[in-house]
């Protein structure tokens, strides 16, 4: 479904160039449940998020369902992101004045058709992911465990068929950490295709891969 | 579009100080715009009254005595002789001419009396001013020649002296030592603000010229020409055969006036060209100043936002998406600034009307005007900032 060949991205600031990814191919097949890992600086948010459309390579190709994503213009990779692609961040990056309803419907602001009960839908999936209760509450006063609920929530509004996590517990106590994990398990299981980046070995183990990175480059793909 | 307008809403209402500092310059500029139209549209249309009080057409010309600026409001004295009137008449293109002496008078009757003007005129009056009497009927050519003591009274005076008795007809006013029989009331013909067509007396020009005032002059004579079209033409001559009458010589201005409703029109419009022009220049500059408020609060915003940028671009938000949410925002407070300011501009006019003498008169001009210069001035002054914003990188957002 997703296929990077030789990717590379280097990033232009003025007088230094710091190349991120040196030449990095994959493949993720629909249904994949895979773990980035790699120390800090070794390119893994790079490359997530050229996977997730939210970057362009400097080089090299990227193909999602066998389209050319260099061929792709703005609107159709916003689409791309909008429909196919779900995303959660370290940060949470949710809308702090929004309301968990709110931030978990914003995806549909960017989105032509407007499917009936969209409203209900967000509704449930908060309540799937335990928030039943605080649907009006702002997400600025929500604890990061529960912010980060809410983004699943809405990385899962229009039903995609990826998920990118960048280090979703990175922020989280463990015991958060552990809800969070159990429900992009669940994710997986119901068949999304996930791709996680994460530093800490034991949500790594969830994934059905992993794979390992350094300085750029991919230095090996394990089954677990 | 619902949820996206909403959105817009939402943007506009973020951060209530900004927003409220860049509806502020749309506003002032609005208010002042509404303001002048109304005052310009009041002051045009109380001329233009004023114009067709006086009974003004394309084809008549007012001869009035005394040189200098054209509405002077010095009174001079009369000099326009019997000689120059017998000329005048004898020009192929004069159809008619009403010549006409004027002077303020206090006109009684028992105890109770008016100050008036009083008008001594001919029979031409009522053919070349189309104002008749409303009952009793015009003095004759016999009243004229034998300079009877006969007069009509205006509306306004017929009211003072005689309350309650619409036609008055047969009583009797005293004018000076003099008394006049009332044979007729003349028709109304309204007033604009500075000036009252029915306050006045008629009376035949011959009695108030040997009887009154002993003045063989006239003070004013309105001519009517046969070809309106002519009128330039016409009037070159009629200033010609004066200024030979007169005796004028080369060095020696006018010692007469001759104004048409051309020369009026072309007043006004001069008037209100200048006016336009002054106002024009007014809302650029308040509209530019707004403009660069705006630019730079929103520019400023942008910075802030660059998150929310961020992740409305991560959940499917398009380079479109980003500048239409931009503009969308900054249009809307214009326009609410601007509505704002169209609303408080009527709201003056009104307090205006009521408690002062200014002639304002609300058009829809600016209605139109405000749609169009509020929406235009926050398109373009958002247009920078919302390139930029359109120019970010989803990643660069969300870092
Ligand atoms: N916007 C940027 N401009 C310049 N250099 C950047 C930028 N973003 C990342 N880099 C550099 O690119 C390299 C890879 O960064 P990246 O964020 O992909 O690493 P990472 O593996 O996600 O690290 P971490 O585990 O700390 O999140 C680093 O050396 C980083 O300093
Ligand atoms: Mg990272």
């Amino acid at each position: 479904m997703l296929k990077a060949i030789d990717l590379q991205k280097t990033y232009d600031t003025g007088a230094v160039k710091t190349p991120a990814l040196r030449g990095v191919s994959l493949t993720i097949a629909a249904g994949d449940f895979v773990a980035v890992m790699g120390p800090s600086g070794c390119g893994k948010s790079t490359l997530m998020n050229i996977l997730g459309c939210l970057d362009r390579p400097t080089a090299g190709r990227y193909q999602v369902d066998g389209r050319e994503t260099a061929a792709l213009g703005d609107r159709e990779l916003s689409r791309l992101r909008n429909r196919k692609f779900g995303f959660i961040f370290q940060a949470f990056n949710l809308l702090p004045r929004y309301t968990c309803l709110e931030n978990v419907m914003l995806p549909l602001v960017y989105r032509r058709d407007q499917p009936a009960g969209v409203r209900q839908r967000a509704a449930d999936l908060l309540r799937q992911v335990g928030l039943g209760e605080r649907l009006h509450a702002r997400a600025r006063e929500l604890s990061g465990g529960q912010q980060q609920r809410v983004a699943i929530a809405r990385a899962l509004i229009n039903d995609p068929e990826v998920i990118f996590a960048d280090e979703p517990t990175g922020n989280l106590d463990s015991a958060s950490s552990g809800e969070i994990m159990a429900l992009i398990t669940g994710l997986n299981r119901q068949g999304k295709t996930i791709v996680m980046v994460t530093h800490d070995p034991e949500v790594a183990k969830r994934a059905a891969a992993i794979i390992r990175m350094q300085d750029g480059r991919i230095i090996g793909r394990e089954s677990c | 579009m619902g949820r996206r307008l909403r959105e817009i809403g939402r943007g506009a209402l973020a951060s209530k100080l900004f927003s409220l500092l860049m509806a502020s310059g749309i506003f002032i500029s609005i208010l002042a715009l509404t303001l002048i139209t109304a005052i310009s549209a009041g002051t045009r249309q109380e001329i233009y009254q004023t114009m067709k009080g006086f009974g003004f057409g394309a084809d008549a010309v007012l001869l009035y005595s005394g040189g200098g600026r054209l509405f002077s409001h010095r009174r001079s004295a009369p000099n326009i002789t019997p000689g120059d009137l017998a000329a005048i008449r004898r020009l192929p293109f004069v159809r008619r001419l009403s010549p006409r002496l004027l002077r303020a008078e206090t006109v009684t009757s028992g105890r109770r009396q008016a100050k008036t003007y009083l008008y001594g005129v001919t029979t031409a009056f009522t053919a070349v001013n189309d104002w008749h009497p409303a009952s009793g009927h015009f003095f004759t050519t016999c009243d004229l020649q034998r300079r009877r003591k006969v007069c009509l009274l205006g509306r306004t005076v017929a009211a003072a002296l005689f309350p309650g008795q619409p036609a008055p007809l047969g009583e009797t006013v005293r004018i000076r030592d003099l008394f006049f029989t009332v044979i007729g009331v003349m028709e109304t013909k309204g007033r604009s603000r500075r000036y009252d067509m029915d306050d006045r007396v008629i009376i035949p020009l011959s009695t108030a010229a040997h009887l009154l005032f002993q003045e063989k002059n006239v003070l004013s004579v309105k001519i009517v020409v046969d070809d309106p079209e002519k009128m330039a033409r016409y009037q070159q001559e009629l200033r010609r055969l004066l200024r030979r009458r007169h005796r004028l010589g080369a060095a020696i201005p006018d010692d007469f006036r001759l104004i048409t409703a051309g020369t009026i029109a072309g007043i006004v419009n001069r008037a209100t060209n200048e006016l336009g022009t002054m106002l024009l220049r007014i809302m650029a500059i308040s509209l530019l100043v707004s403009g660069i408020i705006i630019t730079n609060i929103t520019l400023a915003g942008i910075s802030e936002r660059t998150r929310e940028f961020g992740i409305r671009r991560a959940v499917g938000a398009s380079r479109g998406d980003i500048i239409v949410q931009v503009l969308g925002e900054t249009v809307l407070v214009s326009l609410a600034g601007g509505l704002a300011g169209l609303l408080a501009g009527a709201l003056l006019c009104g307090l205006l009307r009521h408690y002062t003498e200014l002639p304002v008169i609300l058009t829809w001009q600016p209605c139109w005007l405000t749609l169009l210069l509020a929406t235009g001035t926050g398109l373009l002054a958002a247009l920078p900032p919302a390139v930029k914003a359109g120019r970010l990188s989803p990643r660069e957002a969300i870092q």
